[in-house]
């Protein structure tokens, strides 16, 4: 087994899902300056949603198609979380939009613990076996092994960003986000209702954020109240090293991190001659988002048209 | 019935009385022009007409009261405001400026031409179409904010400042155009600090003191009169 094309396809998987969830962060921040820190448990609730909707359908007598059974449970998971960011931005940002920045931060913090804790009492603290829909039998391409499950990640993730990237470059929508995260005021005077922009914001992200908590926890199997938490700040991570506010840059600061990762896990035990071992994984990111803050605060991608005159 | 009637428009913020109470009006077809000093409240006069901050009084737009109404619902209603500084959006193309100068559009047909009738009036911008707005010239950013304000096609154009930080030239041409779309009927309130182009090119006039009308009249007139030669016209 090729373990250096093995690392770039878990790379790949866990890097598509870093990008997915750090669309949501980088787009909200693009607009409205917030760091959305509830996004994680958007994420870990879309995961929960689906797994509920799954095991219902599963165990029904219907013997429903295993697409079908994904399909459904996948809407529902899209449909929830965007209610649920839709509510948060209503309840609880909107009334701090003119407060000091700290509020709003302070508020998104409090909205994870409580939506954690919420999860934690409806679902309980143990961790939630998804139902198996996908054979876990893997492919074999050039020495390294892949499943159906992780294909689909693959496939899925780079569908939405791609649709993502056309929704923000080519429609009235789209158009209209920019320009708002760009100057509120103006885009106001330009006809723009700025608080259905900044709703559509959140929603979307969202809904690529539910997408992607189905995803990850389907291809772990399990599902638990507090997955959105390490998952929302490796997004997070992400997000910072592509440069936060730029939708191509969470898109490639995703892809990296989780490429970093892997490897780094994968050869992390060789290197330090079996002193660490492939269980150090999460420090990578967390090296490479102090390493960004450090040299390149602004990301990868993050330098922005001086605006002149 | 005047088209745009402000009246006792009072405007404070950060505990500043910005705009002490007054009145003014705009009459369909008209140019008035408002001058006045550096912080006398002129342009904090405009950001209330259009709906941008908070005001005291009343202003009515042909007739209804759109006090307190947001910006974004005035520019259905045919109001359009050329900000001071033109606001243009940096990192969209120019392009992309102009229709969002339109958003409130449905007609893509009439978006598309509206675009080739911009481009037709300000050539500089059909050769940058592509190019994000940020990279343009200050002349050039003031021709593509006009032009957005345009896309709306407006029935009141509020213009603030249009020759700040200009090169002589580019005031000519910028003013060029405003009389022009002031002969297309569109319903102009321009403020300016350069005085005597403004009286030049308007009807009618106000001259803004800290806060207050202190003057008003035909262009014409305000530009013979005593006061106003002293203090603006540098006479």
């Amino acid at each position: 087994m090729d373990i250096f094309l093995q690392q770039i396809l878990n790379g790949l998987v866990l890097g598509s899902v870093y990008a997915l969830v750090a669309l949501g962060y980088t787009m909200v921040y693009g607009i409205l300056g917030l760091i959305n820190f509830a996004h994680g448990e958007v994420v870990m609730i879309g995961a929960m949603i689906a797994l509920t909707v799954m095991t219902i359908l599963v165990g029904s007598t219907a013997g429903l198609p295993v697409a079908l059974i994904v399909a459904l449970a996948i809407a529902a998971a899209i449909a929830v979380c965007m209610t649920l960011a839709y509510s948060i931005e209503r309840v609880a940002y909107r009334p701090l939009r003119n407060a000091p920045r700290l509020a709003p931060l302070i508020t998104a913090i409090g909205m994870s613990i409580l939506l954690q804790n919420v999860a934690m009492i409806i679902w309980g603290r143990q961790y939630k076996t998804f139902p198996r829909l996908f054979s876990s039998e893997p492919h074999t391409i050039a020495g390294a092994n892949i499943t159906d499950l992780q294909i689909v990640i693959i496939i899925v993730s780079a569908a939405l960003m791609a649709a993502l990237l056309l929704l923000v470059h080519f429609t009235r929508l789209g158009r209209a986000m920019r320009a708002t995260s760009e100057n509120q005021a103006i885009a106001g005077l330009m006809g723009v209702n700025v608080n259905k922009i900044i709703s559509a914001t959140f929603v979307i992200g969202a809904a690529l954020g539910a997408v992607a908590g189905v995803l990850v926890a389907a291809n772990y199997s399990i599902a638990h109240y507090s997955m959105g938490f390490m998952l929302g700040l490796k997004a997070f991570t992400a997000a910072v090293l592509g440069g936060i506010g730029n939708i191509g840059g969470a898109m490639l600061g995703g892809l990296l991190l989780g490429l970093i990762e892997s490897i780094g896990a994968g050869y992390i035990g060789d290197v330090t001659g079996g002193f660490l071992g492939s269980h150090y994984q999460d420090v990578f990111a967390f090296l490479v988002l102090v390493l960004v803050l450090v040299l390149r605060p602004t990301g990868l991608m993050g330098e922005r048209v001086a605006e002149r005159a | 019935m005047s088209m745009l009637e402000a009246s006792k428009l009072k405007v404070s913020y950060g505990g500043i009385n910005a705009v002490k109470g007054i009145d003014l009006h705009v009459d369909a077809g008209e140019m008035v022009a408002l001058i006045g000093a550096n912080g006398a409240g002129k342009t904090t006069t405009l950001k209330a007409i259009c709906g941008l901050l908070h005001h005291g009084g009343r202003v009515r737009y042909n007739g209804e009261d759109v006090s307190g109404r947001p910006a974004y619902q005035l520019v259905e209603l045919g109001i359009a405001l050329v900000p001071e500084g033109r606001g243009v959006f940096g990192r969209l193309s120019v392009e992309e400026n102009l229709k969002m100068g339109a958003y409130v559009c449905n007609d893509k047909a009439l978006i598309r031409d509206e675009i080739e009738r911009m481009f037709h009036l300000f050539s500089r911008l059909k050769e940058r179409r592509g190019q994000a707005a940020g990279t343009l010239s200050g002349g050039e950013q003031q021709m593509l904010a006009i032009g957005r304000a345009l896309m709306s096609q407006p029935r009141l154009l509020l213009l603030d400042e249009p020759s700040m930080g200009l090169a002589p030239l580019m005031v000519e041409k910028i003013f060029e155009v405003v009389q022009q779309v002031s002969d297309d009927g569109v319903t102009i309130l321009l403020v300016e600090q350069n005085a005597r182009l403004a009286l030049d090119v308007s009807n009618r006039g106000y001259v803004m003191e800290s806060g207050l009308v202190t003057l008003s009249g035909d262009s014409a007139s305000l530009l013979d009169n005593s006061q106003v030669r002293q203090a603006y016209l540098g006479e």
